[in-house]
């Protein structure tokens, strides 16, 4: 038997790669023709119903309605895209919305490499008993932003925490993390990646669990080495759970409230305003929710164009089965 | 038939959560018991966790004994949420809450939203001597002084909607033992604050002792400093004055006094401030008696318990009004409450009985009766009182009348303090963009 025989196809190589073992995969169809093709199914479509109608209610609803608040004044005047237009002018939102941004073009790499190296580790034969260390590890997930926040906001304190004890210890001087803008930011960095990153590894584990193990035994016999065998078959099997963990490590990332409220407030100044930040001062501290809601439609946005591009470069769907 | 089987049970399982969520039906009246049952009435107060609602909730029993048939439950909310609650209140005219135990600058927010009763009118509510008129000042509208924007300019009688339960005064702490090792007089203005944090603080000392105290996060001290130095957001035409001369020197008097601060300093919340204190390691500031001083008076975790002198706030200039900042708490009845009857017995008693305020007191409240404030047991307790009461008298200064007052004050001020803590900009650089923006947020604001 060849190793193409044994192989199970690769994600993007699709059926024809997959030899005579797999079936040919069904002749595409539109989404909607997919999703209205219920005749055999009535019961299943009837069940689902309720949850439709809950889904709408949740999801759609308020998103309408968000739309209507943007679309008039705070008292409730039609005034058309003028809070679209003010935001164009206003810098504070400028200053939140690439605050934002950085904090994600930062903290998502920077997750997806701590989550993908304890994935490997916990996957690997190294990690014996990996209930145990699966749940050592997503502590950080269980504990609330507040609560994550202010425990690093002690760690942080220039002379009691935790984190200038090392440079101490060599001689430096401590930083004092929170009081400027740009080690503020790093500092924010730091905790979004350590509250963050087991999100990434929970995913990038399960991914790793699909990865069928003969591959490497076939890319052994074939004299691959393991880097080889990771860049090859590992990284494209996992490329879905990569995408899904790169776009919520990227909403979780950008929408961070509680962490900025339990550090640094936004300070100093407004350097750590985040587009949640400005969303909830504005709608909650200056009383205007209609303005703050053409915020939210940035915000809405910028995670829609987000994920469309991570999913464009990382997902490569399995079609055979 | 399995399909037929499967359909009924689904339509069962959903007729019964309909049921579960349909609003329960209306009592029959049959029957004495039940009629007695209607009777009893359950009062719900809406409040912020901590000090608030401990004084509250321990005064509870005494009055469901001596009011049958109403019964107080006691809901407190994290104090970060809290403000957002009583807005989506009015915004929904929930009568959730009967009770809103409100602070006083959101005046303006719950009397615009509707969300307030006019207790002289409705209850013929009266003010005590025993309570200092400013206290009952905070709690009228219109506001009966100080900047009033157009809305709320309507000529007519300020009445009372909310009955005050806590005059709580922003104040000035400092180390008194430290004060008489050194020969030093306690300060009287700013100046002799900046005069005593340099001569006192000892960045590198082992262990360290700094000149002066914050809690910088967010500039949270921010309007009680510029109103010590006679400067103010508005005036009373409400024009923005912010940046003005005496604005300009509260922000430039920030930015000294930033040199005497503990290492982020600027980013400290109560807690880091209150820490700073009880250790020893800092020798002033100011605070909010609810939340420090009774930390530095409790002897078990604090080092300087029965060390500090309480003051009213430093003021610009010898013989210039030691202008302190209002935070009052008060008992605002929800115009949409459906127990209103029961709701105004219960402020009445808690209000209008110097009893149950000293109970109220001893249970870890802030008084807001001059008897209480000057009771000799509770002096001993909280050596703080006299000079809150002092600064109650002077008197002090409430946050502007506005429903946009909060929003100016975090999203605009307390940012341009704490950029000048941070050293980013200078305190004259601070008050004139401060002063810009407040214009901006004001154009076309009429209430």
């Amino acid at each position: 038997m060849t190793v193409q025989q044994t192989v199970s196809p690769l994600p993007g190589q699709g059926a024809s790669s997959a030899n005579s073992v797999t079936t040919q995969p069904p002749p595409p169809q539109g989404m909607w023709s997919e999703l209205f093709s219920f005749r055999d199914n009535r019961l299943g479509v009837i069940l689902i119903v309720p949850s439709l109608l809950a889904l709408i209610l949740v999801q759609f609803y308020p998103i309408v309605y968000n739309f209507w608040l943007i679309l008039t004044s705070e008292k409730g005047e039609w005034i058309g895209l003028a809070n679209l237009s003010r935001l164009t002018r206003d810098t504070i939102f400028h200053g939140a919305l690439i605050f934002s941004l950085k904090m994600g073009i930062v903290v998502v790499p920077m997750c997806l490499l701590v989550g993908l190296g304890l994935a490997l580790l916990v996957h690997s034969d190294y990690a014996g008993r990996k209930a145990i260390w699966i749940s050592i590890l997503i502590i950080p997930l269980m504990v609330s932003e507040i609560v994550a926040g202010m425990m690093w906001k002690i760690m942080y304190h220039p002379t009691l925490g935790l984190v200038n004890v090392p440079l101490t210890a060599l001689g430096l001087e401590p930083i004092i993390w929170l009081v400027k803008a740009d080690t503020a930011f790093i500092a924010l960095c730091v905790v979004e990646v350590w509250r963050i990153s087991p999100l990434a590894f929970l995913l990038l584990y399960a991914g790793l669990n699909q990865v069928p193990r003969d591959i490497y035994e076939a890319a052994a016999v074939d004299g691959a080495t393991r880097w080889r065998a990771f860049w090859d078959m590992t990284l494209p099997y996992i490329r879905p759970m990569f995408a899904i963990a790169t776009i919520l490590v990227f909403v979780w990332s950008t929408r961070t409230i509680g962490t900025i409220a339990a550090t640094t407030q936004g300070g100093p100044g407004r350097a750590t305003w985040n587009l949640s930040w400005y969303i909830y001062g504005m709608s909650f501290q200056r009383l205007k929710p209609h303005y703050a809601s053409a915020a939210v439609l940035v915000m809405l946005l910028m995670t829609y164009i987000a994920g469309t591009i991570f999913v464009r470069y990382l997902w490569v769907e399995r079609r055979s089965r | 038939m399995k399909k037929l089987y499967l359909f009924a049970v689904f339509t069962l399982v959903m007729a019964i959560m309909v049921s579960a969520c349909a609003a329960p039906a209306a009592p029959a009246e049959t029957g004495a018991m039940e009629e007695e049952m209607v009777e009893e009435v359950t009062i719900s107060i809406i409040t912020a966790q901590g000090p608030l609602a401990d004084g509250l909730v321990a005064l509870i029993p005494q009055f469901e004994e001596e009011n049958p048939g109403i019964k107080v439950e006691v809901a407190p909310f994290p104090w970060t949420t809290f403000f957002e609650k009583v807005i989506s209140l009015a915004r929904t005219e929930s009568g959730e809450f009967d009770v809103i135990f409100a602070d006083d600058p959101w005046m303006p927010n719950i009397v615009d939203g509707g969300l307030s009763v006019n207790l002289t009118e409705a209850y013929g509510a009266t003010r005590d001597d025993d309570v200092p008129q400013v206290s009952y000042d905070v709690f009228s509208w219109p506001p009966p002084y100080g900047p009033i924007p157009l809305d709320f300019q309507t000529g007519e009688r300020p009445d009372l909607h909310a009955l005050p339960i806590q005059g709580n005064v922003i104040m000035f702490y400092i180390r008194q033992d430290i004060l008489d090792e050194r020969g030093l007089d306690p300060p009287v203005t700013w100046d002799d604050v900046l005069a005593i944090a340099e001569q006192v603080h000892c960045p590198d000392c082992d262990p360290p002792f700094y000149g002066y105290n914050v809690r910088g996060a967010a500039g949270s001290d921010a309007l009680a400093l510029l109103w010590s130095m006679g400067g103010g957001i508005f005036d009373d035409e409400f024009n923005v004055i912010l940046d003005n001369e005496a604005g300009c020197d509260a922000l430039t008097l920030y930015e000294q006094l930033s040199k005497y601060l503990p290492p982020g300093g600027n980013t400290y919340g109560t807690t880091e401030m209150v820490a700073e204190v009880v250790s020893g390691r800092a020798m002033m500031g100011i605070g909010w008696p609810g939340d420090a001083y009774a930390a530095f008076e409790d002897e078990t975790d604090s080092d300087v318990a029965g060390k500090m002198l309480y003051l009213p706030l430093p003021a610009s200039e010898v013989g210039a009004p030691h202008v302190s900042m209002m935070g009052h708490w008060g008992l605002v009845m929800n115009a949409h409450s459906e127990n209103k009857d029961a709701t105004w017995a219960y402020m009445e008693w808690m209000h209008y009985n110097q009893e149950h305020a000293l109970a109220y007191a001893h249970a870890g409240g802030i008084p807001f009766r001059k008897s209480v404030f000057n009771d000799p047991e509770l002096i001993l307790e909280k050596p703080w009182f006299p000079a809150q009461f002092e600064a109650l008298m002077v008197p002090p200064k409430w946050r502007p009348r506005s429903t946009q007052a909060t929003g100016i004050s975090l999203a605009i001020l307390g940012p341009a303090f704490s950029a000048v803590g941070a050293g980013d900009i200078t305190g004259q650089e601070a008050c004139e963009q401060a002063g810009a923006e407040i214009r901006l947020e004001m154009e076309g604001v009429t209430n």
